[in-house]
């Protein structure tokens, strides 16, 4: 799944080690979701945007 | 978090949670087929079978096979992601499974003294050096495919 997850995380100068502990997954687990080799859960990415500040609009909303 | 009672068995992390997961599915569904499988042989005399030695058989190669895919997977060490902490975590599991290798052979060697083993000293400390290999090439095999999947993912 495409998202915008890591275009938004270094737009804010947040590491892939920091996002993780504040969502509390592993930094692997961020680095696949930002690759969209793993598709996280509403749980997570909820967490994600709220660590993040975003809507799950903005990070995972795909437009055409 | 999923609602199962085997919650216990499974990491905190998500990505890692849902992989055993359908891990621990595929290694039902093979026992189910290896299940139907020996009713059927079972029914002709041209084989004999243990039943003790099939179910030892059936639960080793189940849990054989989450381990393998498990190591495979590359998931065990998820926050090795440079050369530096690579080099690192190789340097712990040598020492690891050196340190594994020596409290067995002076466990068995003491056993031995005392008497208190039924087998060979020999064959002790045989089975001490293949577990301490096995220790060894499972460790590092799973932290070779964990650095190589987290250099793809760095940012």
């Amino acid at each position: 799944m495409k998202n915008k997850v890591k275009f938004t995380r270094m737009e804010q100068k947040m590491t892939q080690e920091q996002l993780a502990r504040q969502v509390r997954v592993t930094r692997q687990t961020i680095g696949l979701i930002e690759k969209g080799e793993y598709n996280p859960t509403l749980q997570l990415c909820v967490a994600i945007a709220k660590a993040l500040g975003k809507t799950l609009d903005d990070l995972f909303w795909e437009v055409d | 978090m999923e609602k199962t009672w085997i919650r216990f068995l499974l990491p905190d992390d998500e990505y890692k949670r849902r992989t055993i997961l359908v891990y621990f599915a595929e290694a039902a569904i093979l026992q189910l087929i290896a299940v139907l499988t020996l009713i059927v042989i079972s029914q002709f005399d041209f084989i004999p079978m243990d039943g003790v030695v099939v179910l030892i058989g059936m639960l080793f190669g189940t849990i054989a096979y989450v381990w393998i895919r498990y190591i495979l997977s590359g998931m065990e060490f998820a926050e090795i992601m440079t050369a530096k902490a690579y080099r690192r975590e190789r340097k712990l599991i040598i020492i690891k499974s050196t340190s594994f290798l020596v409290i067995m052979c002076a466990s068995i060697a003491s056993f031995d003294v005392f008497g208190m083993m039924s087998v060979p000293l020999i064959e002790g400390l045989i089975v001490s050096f293949i577990a301490a290999l096995l220790l060894f090439l499972t460790n590092y095999v799973s932290l070779k495919r964990s650095y190589w999947k987290n250099r793809e993912l760095i940012d």
